[in-house]
């Protein structure tokens, strides 16, 4: 009886474990795919497979951007704009002022890496909540976009872009697989350098890590720098794809990248999660808008199943309420101990 | 020798702007945002002369009502250290409800009005509920609940359209002698003279600064956060409810960019982000700010797209100015 009660808990203990979202997100992309398969002839797995990669390259290089973010406990909504702006400014300068496409790329990453800066001083120096700070980031970048550009329409994509992000390698896009590759590059450095390891420290225990000689500000400036580039990059190849950038392009991409994220075991607490568990989060998020839009199902019914995904992501691997508010269920987590409490 | 026994110089003492200086009333967040209302609503006057008159007030106040009550939930929620993105969401269904379902009867308009706003609090009542009791991230639980809320929405109302009953409507849009806007904004700011000395608001700020305290000193913390939800939800559903009424439809999007203009006016309004203080009053001047600066940025001829720039410059700077130094730095040399 004990050893059915040690074993049964094992099972719940292991649902409840920050792996199963990950766990979960797999078998569920896995079960949609093949569903797909078998109830639409007009799925064909090989350019499937293609085209999930594709989509996913763009929602996904925002997710990475965000998991970074979130992992030190912060958030990006300037996402959506930084986005835009990368695709435009692209598209601008190599098309209209005959800049070589690199340097035009190079150009619009360089700006996004500014604009993170500034969102990551104003969070690390002024202790300022991201939330705020980003919005307002958004809006003035925005507004700094299209005076930029006089309001003007944007022009087309530089050939070669689009040239590249059509082309497939083994039946995958070529897009896509410069994002798994960047997730699995960043997912190895997160647990295996020591900036990674600051990282997550930085996350996990902000004043353990201060008192510990992380130097968490540098960190912190360094993961809103690299979300705002990882967001312009993103921007560049949803360009790409569809040809003429438009303003406002990137402002579906925040919600999908995010649930993809939380999907995939990232806790907004910050210092838990993983690139691997993004990806296969936002894998599942792709796969599953393509089954919904092959199922042709209303657009209301699209948000409640976004929406209800995450909620059940979030309710099996919820960290539970602090140790002490918990007054039936079992502690599982202790909640990290308020600043305001240390002598 | 006598050097030594010399007293020592007393430290200097930063001056302390004091209650009778006037630079005291510029720390205080309510004031600072109502100069800037009345002095943008000046610069706006000096703009457009014609506009100088009673009607124009009247119309400004009830442009700023559905961003004032859509931002005293978010107050309310932000106040207990917490933050609900799905407002905007419910804005969208209660008018999507209300463009649908209302009966021109005027039993059947109070009681489709009393169903919705019950639907608001409970859809609030659940974020807080999965917040409170089920301790998930506020940001994270809220965004999900907006997408499942505009789900329905869209499902009640695929696109805009619909009607309301006239009666219902005419109620709304009285602009003359004094606009509906104005007499909801005196209401429920008479209404907030009352709550803010109540012991359920202390409560509500005591959770705010420290949830674990507030527990310790016998205060429900989780019941308290719930109610400041379903609180959101029924303000944003009152909101959603006047938006029917002005535009006399429904739209399934509308609420979208009351999210994030309602967070942004509670900002404005001197409401901390780190929970704990939060003022209505505020808040009114803070729809204030943001209704001129719309009429600005029409008066001056600019590009409209450049609003979010202007409110993002004001959010910048209301922020930078009022959240400095109060959880900046706990212990020397670390931040928080």
């Amino acid at each position: 009886m004990t050893q059915f009660r040690d074993v049964l808990g094992t099972g719940v203990d292991m649902l409840r474990s920050r792996r199963f979202p990950s766990a979960l997100a797999i078998a569920g992309t896995a079960g949609l795919f093949l569903a797909a398969l078998f109830l639409f002839p007009s799925f064909d797995s090989y350019s499937d497979i293609s085209e999930l990669t594709l989509f996913g390259a763009f929602v996904g290089f925002v997710a990475a951007g965000e998991t970074l973010v979130i992992l030190i406990g912060g958030v990006d909504l300037s996402a959506p704009w930084v986005m835009t702006t990368g695709g435009i400014l692209v598209a601008g300068w190599a098309t209209a002022q005959h800049v070589p496409t690199v340097v035009a790329i190079l150009g619009a990453l360089g700006v996004a890496a500014v604009i993170g800066a500034v969102n990551g001083i104003i969070v690390a120096w002024l202790g300022l909540s991201p939330v705020i700070v980003t919005l307002a980031t958004n809006g003035l970048v925005e507004g700094g976009l299209l005076a930029y550009e006089r309001g003007m329409s944007p022009l087309n994509v530089p050939e070669p872009i689009t040239h590249w992000v059509y082309t497939k390698v083994w039946g995958l896009s070529s897009a896509g697989i410069l994002w798994i590759v960047a997730s699995i590059i960043l997912a190895v450095l997160l647990r295996r350098s020591t900036p990674g390891f600051r990282h997550l420290a930085t996350g996990g225990n902000r004043i353990a890590a201060v008192l510990s000689g992380v130097p968490t500000r540098a960190i912190t400036v360094g993961a809103y720098c690299g979300c705002s580039v990882l967001c312009a990059l993103a921007g560049i190849l949803y360009s790409g794809f569809v040809q003429i950038p438009y303003y406002g392009m990137g402002d579906p991409f925040l919600f999908e990248a995010v649930a993809g994220a939380v999907i995939g075991g990232l806790a907004f607490t910050g210092g838990e999660g993983s690139f691997a568990g993004t990806l296969v989060g936002v894998l599942f998020i792709v796969t599953l808008n393509q089954f919904m839009s092959a199922l042709n199902v209303s657009a209301g019914v699209v948000d409640l199943i976004y929406g209800g995904s995450i909620l059940f992501a979030l309710a099996v691997s919820g960290p539970g309420s602090p140790r002490w508010t918990s007054r039936r269920r079992p502690v599982r987590r202790t909640a990290t101990p308020e600043a305001s409490t240390l002598p | 020798m006598t050097d030594v026994f010399r007293a020592p110089t007393p430290p200097k003492v930063r001056s302390v702007a004091s209650r009778y200086q006037p630079s005291y009333f510029l720390t205080q967040p309510t004031i600072r945002v109502w100069v800037l209302a009345v002095g943008l609503l000046i610069f706006y006057f000096v703009l457009s002369p014609s506009s100088i008159n009673f009607g124009s007030l009247n119309l400004l106040t009830e442009n700023a009502l559905p961003l004032a009550w859509v931002a005293a939930g978010q107050m309310a929620v932000v106040t207990a250290a917490q933050i609900d993105l799905s407002v905007g969401s419910v804005m969208s269904l209660s008018t999507a409800i209300a463009a649908t379902q209302m009966g021109s009867s005027g039993v059947d308009v109070i009681g489709t009005i009393l169903v919705i706003v019950l639907i608001g609090a409970a859809l609030g009542a659940v974020n807080g509920f999965f917040v409170a009791y089920r301790g998930m991230s506020a940001f994270i639980v809220t965004i999900a609940t907006w997408s499942i809320i505009d789900g329905l929405a869209l499902l009640v109302l695929p696109s805009a359209g619909g009607s309301v009953p006239n009666g219902f409507a005419s109620v709304i849009n009285t602009v003359s002698p004094v606009s509906f806007g104005a007499i909801a904004l005196v209401v429920s700011l008479l209404l907030w003279a009352w709550v803010r000395t109540t012991a359920g608001f202390m409560r509500l700020r005591a959770v705010g600064s420290s949830a674990e305290k507030a527990h310790w000193a016998g205060v429900a913390e989780r019941r308290t956060t719930l109610m400041a939800f379903a609180f959101s939800g029924f303000a944003a559903a009152c909101a959603g409810l006047v938006l029917a009424g002005i535009t006399q439809s429904g739209d399934p999007n509308i609420g979208t960019s009351y999210i994030l203009n309602g967070l942004a006016t509670a900002v404005i309004g001197g409401v901390s982000l780190f929970g704990g203080s939060g003022s209505f009053a505020g808040v009114v001047g803070g729809a204030m700010v943001l209704t001129v600066v719309n009429d600005v940025v029409f008066a001056l001829g600019l590009n409209p797209y450049l609003e979010p720039a202007i409110v993002g410059g004001i959010l910048a700077v209301a922020v930078l100015t009022t959240g400095l130094g109060s959880q900046g730095v706990i212990i020397q040399g670390v931040e928080s």
